[in-house]
């Protein structure tokens, strides 16, 4: 018998004893981190010129303050089987996840540059000080 | 700025038992499709254009990518039921396969305080990669008809498109959409995935993995359990 077990939003499963086999299935709650980072797509440029020179400092998504949430990082799997007389099963499952986050360009204690793109020219960027000021500068 | 990013994946599995000991310890072959879609979105709203771009130093505009990576594959893999004590299963789950991706990549510009019209690039790559996952659990039984299972789980794709690594130096995108080269319009950069993180399942578990392993013929088995 496969069979939902509602307590507190959870669902749970068990197994079922079918003519010749047996259904299963089972539900896992995730937590799951995406590596991928942007910690290489954001570099300074103290002096202007669009390169990072020797010495120059990256700029890190853990130098990004300001407002920011995380919306995620959930998700869950969910699998349903049967299991044949002979002892092979057939399954499909299911993995799923989904996450967001809201951050702002900012750094209060230093007058940095941050961009999009590893080393080189004509990157995307965003002047800090201006950002600090981005609600005031807004035009109505 | 924000970020977004959704990973569905479905597959369908063949399971062949390799070896099994009693209700004890058992090793399980699978083979079959896997299908994964991962979705991949970035907004930065509100920077400004570096100088002498900018005509007005309020210039503000915004840069949209989203990227959608369809994965067509099938895996192999093994699985390992090891039943410690009456109390407590070990199990592992391994895949590795092959895919063929499908990557749809969209980047739009939009400069709201200037003169510049809105613009959006689309293009997309079709290339072949590899996956991996690896999925670990500790099942523990607390009662007749309770368990619960803590777990570790990988996921790796070596070839996808995400949103963040599109970007590169001078692709000009900050500059009017007639002034860009086709050259310099924003290819399709692939990279790699990982995720990992935690698992948890609570339930009936045990039941399904009694079943699965046969009927015991020795040796204590959850069924047998008290409670």
């Amino acid at each position: 018998m496969l069979f939902l077990w509602g307590l507190g939003g959870l669902i749970t499963t068990g197994t079922s004893w079918a003519a010749g086999g047996s259904w299963w299935a089972d539900v896992s709650y995730l937590y799951l981190v995406d590596e991928t980072s942007a910690e290489d797509l954001f570099w300074i440029d103290d002096n202007g010129n669009n390169r990072l020179d020797p010495g120059e400092k990256t700029f890190g998504t853990d130098r990004l303050k300001g407002l920011s949430f995380d919306a995620g990082n959930f998700g869950w799997r969910a699998e349903v089987g049967y299991d044949l007389p002979s002892g092979w099963s057939i399954s499909l499952a299911y993995t799923g996840r989904t996450a967001g986050r809201e951050t702002s360009l900012s750094d209060k204690d230093e007058d940095i540059e941050p961009r999009f793109g590893p080393n080189g020219q004509n990157t995307l960027g965003a002047d800090l000080p201006d950002f600090e000021e981005f609600g005031d500068n807004q035009r109505g | 700025m924000e970020l977004y990013s959704e990973l569905h994946s479905v597959e369908v599995d063949l399971h062949v038992p390799l070896w099994q000991q009693t209700d004890r310890f058992g090793l399980t072959g699978r083979i079959g499709p896997r299908i994964t879609f991962i979705r991949d979105a970035m907004t930065l709203d509100g920077f400004d254009e570096p100088p002498p771009l900018s005509r007005d130093p309020r210039d503000r505009s915004d840069l949209n990518v989203d990227m959608e990576n369809w994965l067509y594959g099938a895996q192999v893999g093994l699985g390992l039921r090891w039943r410690i004590c009456p109390f407590f299963l070990f199990s592992a789950d391994a895949n590795v396969g092959g895919y063929y991706a499908d990557i749809d990549q969209e980047v739009s510009f939009h400069e709201y305080d200037g003169d510049r019209d809105a613009w959006s690039l689309n293009d997309s790559k079709s290339l072949g990669g590899l996956f991996g996952e690896l999925r670990l659990g500790g099942e523990i039984k607390l009662a007749k008809s309770l368990s619960v299972r803590l777990g570790y789980m990988l996921l790796w794709f070596s070839d996808t498109g995400r949103a963040l690594h599109q970007i590169k130096p001078g692709q000009g995108l900050d500059e009017d959409i007639a002034d860009i080269p086709r050259s310099s319009y924003p290819d399709v950069q692939d990279d790699d995935t990982l995720y990992y993180g935690a698992s948890l399942l609570p339930g009936h578990q045990v039941l399904k993995d009694t079943q699965r392993f046969g009927p015991a013929k020795g040796g204590p088995s959850a069924k047998d359990l008290p409670f």
